[in-house]
């Protein structure tokens, strides 16, 4: 098979693991080509507007499992190849030297056997490493169920790891991915959390190697399994305090093939995945807690508002705020207002006092937060602070606003019947602590 | 009306702030010699540059105000903005009276103008940092055009020189008819006609194919947003790009 034809098969069976993310790790160049960039660097943008950073491909698309989601099941008929590590650290270097891309994101689909497919990657990043002098960005899967030495030795030359939880349930892992297990899974991220710590610490000591300096991180699939929101940032919130996780991924279901066990949806849940990513930069950024984004017995977001709003509206005994005498922890919940926003106003605040003219031109998006916060004792959302007339006014906005992207307001659920057995799901006792050691 | 005329160099603009600075004159404004005066201008003073003189100037800025005020002068000057020489004398003024706190004073002109506009030559620094495209030269050696809107083709220089540390290469504005030229040691900055294009090697097409079928294929259907991409992406940058026609 002809280069482009491998390279056509196995970007096409990659791009689903949304991941594109270069940050985070400061490699220098110690002589030959490449270095990493800490903030990340986008290269390109592709149709569906996703930046492009890593050459994103799989080393091979032959997979003894059959996961009912994944386009790469065994039982899938799929057109089938394989790279060599030396095809793509050479693709990578010829990508690389022409400025294309910030390095290499090298998963696989398991081949042969998890140990073996684990070796592949490492040897590819080895190539680069060693014979190439490559100091470029490198992210790389680990493989459920290999042996953990394998994962260690490729972590030691890879910026950043990630082991795909895929369904955020053990009951959902069992029904969808029969191959995997959570320990499997669970297992090797919490090993890799662990290395990275202790790596961290002996590097400040003793400036021995890096061991994925650019942190871990995961991915689930939205929309495929019947997990209500909540769960799912349970879930995410654990694998950031538990796992040393640094980024969580969120990918809307995507129907590559028909399956019994699948939900026959149109439209992957695009808007319900956004939310999703603005909850979870809630927890990560803005010292929120999962349990705040949920009024009551919700177990799903409103995806009609984004979370911050929907949180302000249900707390009117915050607001509004009076920019000039908040805290920083107060400013940051009000919506339409940022962290930097938060920072400039203090800033500004010491040297004056600040009002609507100095929000616009700092950027503060006013058409939302006028109707949580007062300058100078003005009130500028109407009256007085009415929460729902406030919360009147922000749907109307939002309608239109997913309209115009046509987006869907409502997601109709896809699972109706209501999980049974719901109790305890044994994958996020796990990782929330309250279950086994893994 | 006091009009100063400078070369047009960054050099010889910190030396008009010096003059400025240091007498009574109170310009109204600082023209670079190519843009040509107005012909209102009824007093002309020509100032010579002096590379000490703007070097002292340059330090000056850093440690008595911050780097970070010398970096948004910088900037604001490569935006070429018509006008911004005298905004940035009057940054500069209210920088000398309150120190290293005037960068958080963004309520007082013209601090919040200068931000705005030195972040989006930051901006377009960081943007070109992925957009670049180098091409392999038949002799050897690669080859990348640009056309930025601001003149950055110098702030991208220590970027490229380290990482792109083993080839040699050329970064060249083809707008500006300025280049960056590295050759594995060091860079400088140069002028470089902007008509002529290189030769490019035979291996460099197999490269650029590639990187287009990887290009269509990473794309999800059912999740196309063109208008999201041009964001990202302005058309204006598409002519020096590999992958989109």
């Amino acid at each position: 098979m002809e280069l482009h034809e491998k390279l056509e098969i196995l970007t096409a069976a990659a791009k689903y693991d949304v991941s594109c993310s270069s940050s985070g790790s400061n490699r220098g160049n110690e002589g030959g080509i490449g270095n990493a960039s800490r903030g990340g660097i986008c290269h390109s943008w592709t149709s569906d507007g996703r930046c492009l950073s890593l050459l994103k491909i799989l080393l091979s698309n032959r997979c003894i499992y059959s996961c009912s989601y994944c386009i790469n099941s065994a039982d899938n008929e799929v057109p089938r190849t394989s790279f060599t590590p030396e095809e793509v650290a050479n693709l990578t270097l010829n990508f690389y030297r022409r400025n294309y891309i910030e390095g290499l994101f090298l998963s696989s689909a398991v081949e042969k056997s998890p140990t073996y497919t684990m070796e592949r990657l490492y040897r590819t990043a080895r190539i680069l490493r060693e014979e190439e002098g490559f100091y470029g960005y490198i992210h790389l899967k680990a493989i459920p169920g290999a042996d953990y030495a394998a994962i260690r030795k490729a972590g030691e030359y890879a910026d950043r790891v990630s082991v795909n939880i895929e369904l955020p349930s053990e009951k959902s892992l069992n029904k969808l991915a029969p191959g995997k297990n959570k320990e499997a899974i669970l297992g090797p991220m919490k090993k890799i959390g662990n290395d990275i710590s202790s790596n961290e610490k002996e590097r400040k000591r003793s400036g021995r190697g890096k061991f994925v300096p650019a942190g871990q991180s995961t991915q689930m699939i939205v929309g495929a399994s019947p997990e209500p929101d909540s769960h799912i940032m349970d879930l995410s919130e654990s694998l950031y305090d538990n796992f040393n996780m640094k980024r969580v991924y969120y990918s809307a279901f995507v129907p590559v093939r028909e399956n019994q066990n699948l939900p026959g949806i149109a439209d992957p849940p695009l808007l319900r995945e956004h939310r999703l990513y603005q909850a979870d930069w809630l927890i990560r950024r803005y010292n929120f807690e999962t349990a705040e984004l949920f009024n009551g017995e919700e177990e799903n977001l409103d995806y009609r508002l984004d979370p911050k709003a929907i949180w302000a509206l249900n707390h009117p005994e915050f607001f509004p705020v009076e920019v000039n005498a908040a805290t920083y922890d107060e400013l940051i919940r009000v919506p339409g207002l940022g962290s930097k926003s938060a920072s400039r106003i203090l800033k500004a605040g010491r040297h004056g006092s600040v009002d609507y003219d100095f929000l616009k031109e700092i950027g503060v998006v006013l058409k939302r937060g006028k109707f949580f916060l007062t300058c100078k004792g003005e009130y500028r959302g109407g009256l007085e602070f009415r929460p729902e007339k406030v919360r009147e006014k922000l749907l109307r906005a939002s309608g239109k606003k997913l309209e115009e992207k046509q987006l869907p307001l409502f997601e109709p659920n896809q699972f109706s019947e209501k999980d049974e057995d719901a109790g305890t799901d044994p994958l996020l006792a796990a990782v929330s602590g309250s279950g086994t050691n893994l | 009306m006091i009009v100063y005329l400078y070369d047009g160099s960054f050099e010889g603009l910190l030396c008009s702030f010096y003059r400025a600075l240091k007498t009574e004159d109170d310009p109204e404004e600082i023209v670079s010699r190519e843009k040509g005066l107005r012909p209102l201008a009824s007093e002309v003073r020509e100032i010579d540059t002096d590379r000490d003189r703007a070097g002292e100037v340059h330090s000056g800025i850093k440690d008595e105000i911050s780097s970070g005020a010398a970096r948004n002068v910088k900037y604001c000057y490569l935006s070429e903005k018509s006008g911004i020489e005298i905004r940035l004398l009057e940054y500069l003024r209210l920088g000398f009276h309150s120190g290293s706190s005037l960068d958080d004073k963004l309520d007082q002109d013209p601090v919040f103008e200068i931000h705005q506009l030195a972040r989006k030559v930051g901006r377009e620094r960081h943007r070109m940092l992925g957009l670049v495209r180098f091409r392999e030269m038949e002799r050897g050696g690669y080859y990348a055009p640009i056309e930025p809107d601001y003149n950055i083709v110098g702030l991208l220089a220590p970027h490229f020189s380290s990482r792109m540390r083993d080839q040699n290469w050329i970064l060249h504005d083809r707008e500006r008819d300025l280049a960056v030229v590295y050759n594995r040691e060091e860079w400088v900055l140069t002028k470089l006609d902007g008509d002529e294009l290189p030769q490019y090697s035979t291996e460099e097409g197999l490269y650029q194919h590639l990187w287009r079928r990887y290009f269509d294929s990473a794309s999800v259907p059912g999740r196309e947003n063109e208008e999201l991409q041009r964001q990202y992406m302005p058309r204006r940058y598409w002519d020096n790009l590999v992958e989109v026609d």
